[in-house]
């Protein structure tokens, strides 16, 4: 009886995963403002989550935040997946398992691996999960019944000490990969990674130039989904595709508008966003503005840091990744505010944003905490900010877009 | 990945040449140029040095004084005094024989892609006090000729016999293998380099950072030889020419941010830093 019902549960998750992930995709070319091509991007999520394929034959390692170096694992010739959930099936499915209260992006995660239907998630050979922050430590145990687990600690402070610490867990994370894999890391190995990581970096930051641009033609929703198939793709594959796709825009002109005014030029802050979840992104630019640039650690911080090692020793390279996943990190789980401020500072003045819209996920507690001091910051700077908390599901698409209206309104008339 | 290019390619020709000429140059020349006396480690001792540095003259202070080399030695120091207030430890980055040896020594570690050796947070501190008590060795110039490490590494370098004190062989050959593993290590603990580091406050050349620009990636301090703190913590000053700094611009350099760091010399900016974008 309950293998019927268990099956039947599995058969309405799929669809639901298929119908929303779908409804996602038709959306992102909406918001397009030239008749640049990104369908490969498109079709990588798609293929992923509307077909259910795997077409990624190489064996994967898997990875829960942005703070986990995914050079090693590419070193070690497997592909690393960034497979942080923000599928609202996945958070229903992940409530059986974590509690209401607790952010979606762990329930979603959490709600993959047991819901069990995408077959990319399928067949990894571990999972990295940096104990960022609660839900993340929490997240581990719950996932290691599915998967196996490597959880790395992540230290609250960004100073000499805790930076020393990180080292000491990288050296470590890179002996249990080495462990579970049965592959030796070598330096030149490190560096081929380091290197090719590094291309898709370089790409994805003129990929935001074009973005921040004065006449973009690109949507930062389109932006937004490029940036969120990295997760899923290979990153050398990915960054001769984005190449590809930067000089296409270098060429490409803006479709004939009606406008009279110019867009109100927004940055979204706060909480990551990615795919499906493009709620916000999509109404923001169907409603009339003009996303600039994002702070979604799924997003625009994803590749914005480079790696810089002194040298190219194991040593060098190991601690230029530590550098580079933890020390510009904005993520608020740290002590340290100052560097969001600097950050958001810095994007406003070179994007000319004249809004910013402050996403926090419902349960997301870190980004929270910040809005207050945010909202004290922006006032200083004269720049409006607009706080929207909501979660993966299209229940409040109306009121939402209602406030949006109301505030891309308002920046309209300052 | 980092690329580097002009500025360091600058230096190293600076080094280079600086060390031939410091070394060799006077077996060229014919004879020293004995008014200057620059704020550097070259061994006096050496007579085909073309230039002397300063540190002989200041560690035998009775040799010249009242004697008949009084006027050109009170003009070396005089010129070792304006080098030192115009342009702080500038010549340390750049003309230092001894720094470029080391620096040498730890570009074949990192060619070889063996790990640094990084000194440990504890044990920091106490090269501040090694260095103020090496400066009170020096200038009252107890002895520290037949301990001085450089000389044992230099006058051999100059084709000279250096003396066989044994302490002192041991101290040059501890500084050099530790300058391996750790780029200018002897340079934290320079008598002659916290003296020039004295006037870096106020000297002509300058390092600058714009605090708003800086992410807090780490890589300048990673990079930094002398591993200033301040270049990557620091976010409300806008100087941050710090006594130890060298002006080496490896932070500029590698710094990834537009205009985060740049280099002021004689109030004209020389250098910015700027993302590498291939």
């Amino acid at each position: 009886m309950s293998e019927i019902y268990e099956e039947r549960q599995r058969e309405r998750y799929k669809r639901n995963v298929v119908k929303m992930a779908g409804s996602s995709l038709s959306q992102i070319d909406e918001t397009a403002v030239s008749p640049v091509d990104i369908s490969y991007f498109i079709g990588r999520l798609e293929s992923i989550f509307v077909g259910l394929e795997d077409k990624e034959n190489n064996a994967k390692i898997g990875m829960y935040c942005a703070m986990a170096p995914e050079e090693f694992v590419y070193a070690l010739g497997f592909t690393p997946l960034k497979l942080c959930g923000n599928h609202p099936t996945a958070t229903l499915a992940g409530e059986d398992h974590a509690p209401r209260d607790s952010c979606p992006v762990v329930k979603a995660s959490v709600g993959f691996q047991s819901m069990n239907i995408i077959p990319m998630f399928d067949n990894l050979k571990a999972v990295i999960i940096p104990g960022s922050c609660d839900g993340k430590k929490k997240a581990a145990e719950i996932l290691s019944q599915y998967v196996p687990i490597i959880p790395i600690p992540i230290y609250m402070s960004k100073d000499d000490d805790g930076f020393e610490l990180l080292v000491e867990t990288y050296y470590g994370l890179i002996a249990t990969l080495e462990h579970i894999t049965g592959r030796k890391m070598t330096a030149s190995r490190l560096k081929k990674a380091c290197v090719e990581i590094s291309r898709a970096s370089k790409e994805a930051y003129k990929l935001y130039e074009y973005l921040k641009s004065d006449k973009a033609v690109i949507s930062g929703t389109q932006v937004m989904s490029v940036m969120s198939s990295y997760a899923y793709d290979d990153p050398g594959r990915w960054a001769t595709e984005v190449k590809k796709l930067n000089k296409a825009l270098a060429k490409v002109q803006p479709n004939s508008s009606k406008r009279k005014r110019k867009k109100p030029r927004i940055i979204i802050a706060g909480s990551p966003i990615g795919f499906p979840h493009f709620k916000i992104p999509y109404l923001l630019e169907t409603l009339g503005a003009q996303i600039v640039t994002d702070e979604s650690c799924l997003a625009g911080r994803l590749l914005y840091d480079p790696v810089l090692p002194d040298n190219y020793s194991l040593d060098g390279m190991v601690r230029a990744l530590a550098a580079r996943y933890v020390a510009p990190c904005t993520c608020p789980t740290f002590i340290e505010m100052e560097d969001r401020f600097c950050r958001l500072e810095q994007e406003k003045d070179i994007t000319n944003a004249d809004g910013i819209i402050y996403h926090v996920l419902r349960g997301c507690i870190p980004y929270d905490f910040e809005l207050l001091y945010i909202e004290k910051w922006a006032e200083k700077h004269g720049i409006p900010v607009l706080r929207v908390e909501t979660d993966f599901s299209t229940e409040d698409y109306e009121p939402l877009k209602i406030r949006l209206e109301a505030f891309i309104e308002m920046l309209e008339r300052r | 990945m980092m690329k580097r290019k002009g500025i360091t390619i600058f230096r190293w020709a600076a080094l280079m040449v600086s060390f031939i000429f410091l070394l060799y140059g006077a077996n060229f020349m014919g004879s020293k140029i004995n008014w200057v006396k620059l704020p550097v480690f070259s061994c006096a001792l050496s007579p085909s040095g073309g230039v002397d540095s300063i540190c002989k003259t200041i560690v035998d202070v009775e040799e010249w004084f009242l004697g008949i080399n009084m006027i050109p030695s009170l003009i070396g120091i005089g010129v070792f005094l304006l080098l030192i207030i115009l342009f702080g430890r500038l010549f340390c980055g750049y003309v230092c024989p001894f720094g470029f040896v080391q620096e040498l020594l730890s570009s074949v570690r990192k060619k070889l892609r063996l790990p640094s050796f990084k000194i440990p947070l504890k044990v920091k501190p106490y090269f501040t006090t090694v260095k103020w008590i090496m400066v009170i060795g020096f200038l009252l110039g107890i002895g520290y000729c037949d301990l001085c490490p450089v000389r044992y590494v230099m006058l051999p370098l100059a084709g000279m016999v250096s003396g066989s004190d044994f302490i002192g062989i041991f101290l040059a050959a501890l500084i050099l293998g530790l300058a391996f593993f750790n780029e200018r290590i002897f340079c934290r603990i320079c008598p002659i380099g916290a003296l020039a580091g004295i006037f870096n406050s106020r000297s002509l050349a300058r390092i600058k950072k714009k605090g708003v620009a800086c992410t807090h990636c780490r890589a300048c301090l990673e990079v930094c030889p002398m591993e200033i703190k301040e270049i990557y913590e620091e976010r409300e000053k806008t100087d941050l020419t710090k006594q130890e700094c060298i002006y080496c611009m490896k932070c500029i350099e590698i710094c990834p941010e537009e205009t985060a760091l740049s280099f002021e010399l004689c109030k004209k900016n020389i250098l910015v830093s700027k993302r590498h974008r291939r």
